[in-house]
């Protein structure tokens, strides 16, 4: 299966600052990335984003000095960040990363984002809907696909029944019933 | 306390009947079903079963490894929207 998707962006959002914790200016990070422990190593530099997701055009870089496992995310110790005050500056706010420094795609593998808006056909070639939203569920990831008329489908993101991913399309041979649903 | 060994593990008879029948026709065809508590019996691999989870069918392709598990496992009540429409580092793979 090929990574599609005619281009590719620079950087990629790897966690979003929802909160302060404490008093010694750690912040609550919410991950938005699969490889947490390479990303937020000490000592790696992470862009600061806008509240949109954006990079700024100063390209405000932070350097981590720790991360720790909280919840359902990290808190992180950024240096130059000592104090609630300075933490509460980076909530709401996105860390990115630029995408030549993250490790590759394995064989296979497909961003998300090549994801949302593909089209969705069948391998018969009847066109299905566009990928809406992608769940990161267990044991496969499910993706939304909305038809023309609304009504939404889910696929399971299995190889028997996604054939090919490929330039903003999705290949499926969904089994009998599976778009009655 | 966990069911008793002598009983052996609940699958919804109606369900494995019309896998079995699948089965024997060499059929591949998306079941519905509201058996969350029910247990996956090898038979049910390489099917898809859309399992209800309370307010839709999510399908659930069973795999070798999902084999003793509930269906219910594999059909979250709460579908959670995680990327947040982002260009996140969120990858996936087609197993």
């Amino acid at each position: 299966m090929a990574p599609g998707g005619p281009s590719q962006p620079e950087r990629l959002v790897v966690g979003h600052v929802t909160k302060p914790h404490g008093t010694k200016g750690e912040v609550y990070v919410w991950l938005l990335t699969d490889r947490a422990e390479e990303v937020f190593a000490p000592g790696r530099e992470l862009l600061l984003g806008d509240e949109e997701g954006d990079a700024g055009a100063e390209n405000e870089a932070l350097r981590v000095e720790g991360a720790r496992e909280f919840k359902r995310g990290l808190l992180v110790k950024f240096a130059g960040v000592d104090d609630r005050s300075a933490a509460e500056a980076l909530v709401r706010r996105y860390l990115l990363v630029p995408l030549a420094e993250l490790a590759p795609l394995e064989e296979g593998e497909v961003y998300y984002h090549q994801l949302l808006g593909a089209e969705v056909v069948t391998t018969s070639g009847v066109v299905v809907g566009r990928v809406r939203e992608v769940y990161d569920t267990e044991p496969a990831h499910l993706l939304e696909v909305e038809a023309e008329g609304g009504k939404l489908h889910l696929v399971p993101f299995t190889e028997r029944i996604v054939r090919r991913v490929a330039a903003g399309r999705v290949e499926i041979e969904p089994p009998e019933g599976l778009l009655e649903l | 306390m966990s069911r008793s060994v002598k009983k052996g593990p609940f699958i919804a008879a109606r369900l494995l009947e019309k896998i079995q029948a699948m089965n024997q026709r060499g059929e591949k065809r998306v079941i519905k079903t509201w058996a969350r508590a029910s247990t996956i019996s090898p038979e049910f691999v390489g099917h898809t079963l859309a399992v209800h989870n309370g307010n839709k069918f999510i399908p659930v392709y069973i795999t070798e490894n999902m084999v003793g598990h509930k269906l219910g496992e594999f059909a979250p009540t709460r579908l959670f929207r995680g990327h947040g429409g982002k260009l996140a580092d969120k990858r996936s793979k087609a197993k």
